[in-house]
């Protein structure tokens, strides 16, 4: 995965006569994290998941939305009318399971990943920007965080979301964003603008921790001789912070946003379970339980389908972090 | 000591302050509330209904003096210094806003621009008005009026008569975690690369990983339906007292159970109080088991044992006691969680507690209740901020404040 492109390799030392055999980082951390067996298997579930999520267009027998009066709560394995199976069945107004449960997938997926992308990148930037400058920027950041941090998250993630997905009509995205999600994600443009406030809501709730870890790093870095060494010949503040903190702090970032992924999968699933998340005409894996609670006494193993992939990929995403944290920095674990 | 407790106190006053004043300007923005609601079931209403209703849940004041009126109780009225009123023709609201319908991608939509002329209200108003209710301020236990879970009845009335369930349900789960999650830990650290160490951290993987609602509806779907299809003795899936009495099949006949009673309350708290216990203990029995393996490594561990003590007391009495420093900053801030519920949990499981409550006042749009409820939460979670740093200098004495 990623792990391969973090070798900062000593190039100078490459020419050099009567070095012993070099091993490079990449393979020392490949080594390290095949040795993990779960994680290794956690990460071809998950290239499986993300393989059938890809390829949902042309693997799905049906269309997410594409529903059939009368054809509610079909058994699984039952065929419609056009000679299709529904593999799963059908939900409570004639939606193939099996297939929005794949297109389910691709919207769950993406918003966990974006929102972790989102989250990273802001802690990164806010917590290099703290850690480098110090003094009175670096205490109010880190005040902000504190505050941030201090407040109970979920009852106002909540809030937030509620107000937003009221307000979802008035809210405008730009055409090329809505484009492109709708591409990405084959949904109506209408829907996509949940879809990046929830995105939204997450990346704002999810920074701090990454800027902590990352102010950390950039304290700690700030003190080796190497950056010191950069100063001294001239760098400038921005190559220093790009070309020698931020690569060397990739490694704990890089696994606090492997084992967060995991949260951000969870986080969805139940904005969308309570109807304060993602809206029931675009299926995620958490509105399609939520659907199957309702309908817990006509089936009462529909809650079983929808939420076996929240499981699988928060479990396998918290393996694969646990694996890459082994294999990248041994010393943080406990 | 004393200047850091001071110091500390004062800061959470700030973060108090700050967080009540954004959830406050974030609900005021909420869309719903008591007239929508009218309005949604169809009822018309003539300008001086609005104006009514708009003045008795105080809608007709700009928000930061409802918020000042909330928090304080401020400003009643103008005030009287020295023979003097100050402020009486002070604006600050408008009783009937003034509207205007605007034809918006071929929608009429339709907002609020200003005040109709001679409509403000003035502090002296604010006064005069002899039906207006008499707030006190959060600072004073009053947190206002509930506008739709309980109709003008006051939110602490609501808040009271959920917080017994939360707190049975959150006292009976914390104290099985700590019961089942440090024993745990320890053990798993002990033993270290055992398999038991090997299948207590998997699983701890699998009991964080498991989404808590996803783990509510599989243990009502399989112990709540399946078992009672199947006549097996079969829990009730939601709600903390069943309604009526109702019989559970079992091997050995029925069993009728009265509705009330404490073998009713403790069958229906079974499923709520596993859900929570799991998800818990798999957090609790990592966390330990991380802290004692550090301090198994510490010197003291190995002079002890040098010493020739009982590996059983070297565990107990020297690693043990100051593994559990760390642990107790996690138990205290679960304490607000206590308090404000799982919010989740106690959905799926319809649980009337206080999580259950915030999430109705949410859907319901009744903000007193979502306001106040929000407040308590910030409340003890900055409280437990601050008993955790004390109790740490009372636990580990090295510690110093200041």
């Amino acid at each position: 995965m990623t792990t391969t492109a973090l070798s900062p390799r000593p190039v100078d030392l490459l020419n050099a006569e009567a070095m012993p055999e070099e091993v490079s980082q990449g393979k020392v951390i490949l080594q390290r994290f095949l040795r993990h067996k779960l994680a290794v298997i956690s990460l071809s579930v998950l290239a499986v998941i993300a393989l059938v999520v890809l390829l949902a267009p042309y693997l799905a027998p049906f269309k997410p939305t594409e529903l059939k009066v009368g054809d509610y709560f079909m058994p699984p394995g039952t065929m419609a009318e056009d000679g299709r199976m529904h593999y799963l069945g059908t939900d409570n107004i004639g939606r193939d399971y099996l297939s929005r449960l794949i297109f389910a997938g691709r919207i769950s997926l993406t918003v966990a990943i974006l929102a972790q992308i989102g989250s990273s990148l802001l802690g990164i930037v806010i917590g290099s920007i703290s850690g480098y400058i110090g003094g009175v920027v670096d205490t109010l950041l880190m005040r902000f965080v504190e505050f941030m941090l201090s407040i109970p998250q979920l009852p106002l993630l909540l809030i937030i979301s509620s107000i937003i997905i009221q307000y979802r009509e008035a809210l405008a995205l730009p055409a090329p964003i809505a484009n492109f999600i709708s591409w990405l994600l084959i949904i109506p443009t209408t829907e996509t603008t949940q879809i990046v406030a929830i995105i939204g809501i997450f990346v704002a709730f999810g920074w701090m921790g990454d800027s902590r870890l990352m102010r950390g790093m950039v304290l700690s870095l700030k003190e080796q001789t190497y950056t010191e060494a950069a100063r001294a010949l001239g760098s400038s503040h921005w190559r220093i912070i790009f070309q020698h903190m931020i690569p060397n702090a990739m490694a704990p970032m890089i696994v606090s946003a492997s084992l967060g992924l995991s949260g951000f999968i969870i986080s969805e699933a139940a904005l969308s379970f309570l109807g304060l998340g993602i809206q029931d005409p675009t299926p995620t894996w958490g509105n399609m339980l939520s659907i199957a609670q309702s309908s817990m006494l006509q089936i009462p193993w529909l809650p079983l389908i929808a939420g076996t992939p929240i499981f699988i990929c928060s479990l396998a995403f918290n393996f694969v972090g646990d694996g890459v944290r082994d294999a990248l920095d041994p010393r943080l674990k406990m | 000591m004393v200047n850091f407790l001071i110091r500390r106190v004062f800061e959470m006053a700030i973060v108090l302050l700050l967080s009540a004043a954004a959830s406050y300007a974030l609900l005021s923005f909420a869309p719903g509330g008591p007239l929508s609601f009218l309005a949604s079931v169809q009822i018309r209403l003539n300008a001086e209904d609005i104006a009514r209703i708009r003045a008795s849940y105080e809608l007709d004041l700009f928000v930061p003096v409802r918020f000042s009126r909330w928090l304080i109780g401020q400003p009643q009225g103008p005030l009287y210094i020295a023979g003097q009123l100050i402020g009486a023709d002070w604006v600050v609201g408008c009783r009937i806003p003034a509207t205007e319908s605007v034809i918006e991608n071929g929608k009429v939509v339709t907002r609020e621009v200003g005040c109709r002329p001679g409509q403000d209200v003035t502090l002296l108003d604010l006064a005069a008005d002899p039906t207006r209710r008499q707030v006190r301020g959060v600072f004073m236990g009053d947190f206002g009026l509930s506008q739709q879970i309980l109709r003008d009845r006051p939110v602490w009335l609501l808040v009271e008569s959920r917080l017994p369930y939360t707190l049975q349900l959150m006292l009976v789960s914390t104290t099985l975690s700590i019961l089942i999650g440090v024993p745990l830990g320890v053990y798993s650290a002990v033993k270290q690369y055992s398999i038991f160490d090997y299948i207590v951290t998997t699983l701890s993987f699998f009991g964080s990983s498991m989404p808590t609602f996803f783990f509510g509806l599989l243990m009502i779907m399989l112990f709540a339906l399946y078992f009672e299809q199947w006549n097996l003795p079969h829990l009730p899936p939601g709600n903390a007292i069943a309604v009526r009495d109702w019989t559970m099949g079992t091997f050995l006949g029925d069993w009728r159970i009265e509705a009330g009673s404490l073998t009713d309350r403790a069958l229906h708290m079974v499923m709520p109080m596993t859900v929570l216990t799991l998800f818990t203990v798999a957090g609790w029995s990592r966390f330990v088991r991380g802290s004692m393996l550090e301090v198994l490594r510490q010197d003291y561990v190995r002079t002890a044992r040098a010493k020739g003590l009982w590996e059983r007391v070297v565990i107990a009495k020297h690693a043990l006691r100051n593994a559990l420093i760390p642990f107790v900053t996690i138990v205290v801030f679960s304490i607000p969680g206590v308090f404000g519920g799982a919010i989740i949990t106690e959905t799926v499981f319809n649980w009337p507690g206080m999580g259950r409550l915030y999430f109705d006042a949410l859907g319901r749009s009744d903000y007193p209740v979502a306001m106040a409820l929000l407040m308590i939460t910030a409340f003890l979670t900055v409280m437990a901020t601050l008993v955790s740093d004390v109790l740490y200098t009372v636990v580990d004495p090295r510690i110093r404040l200041n």
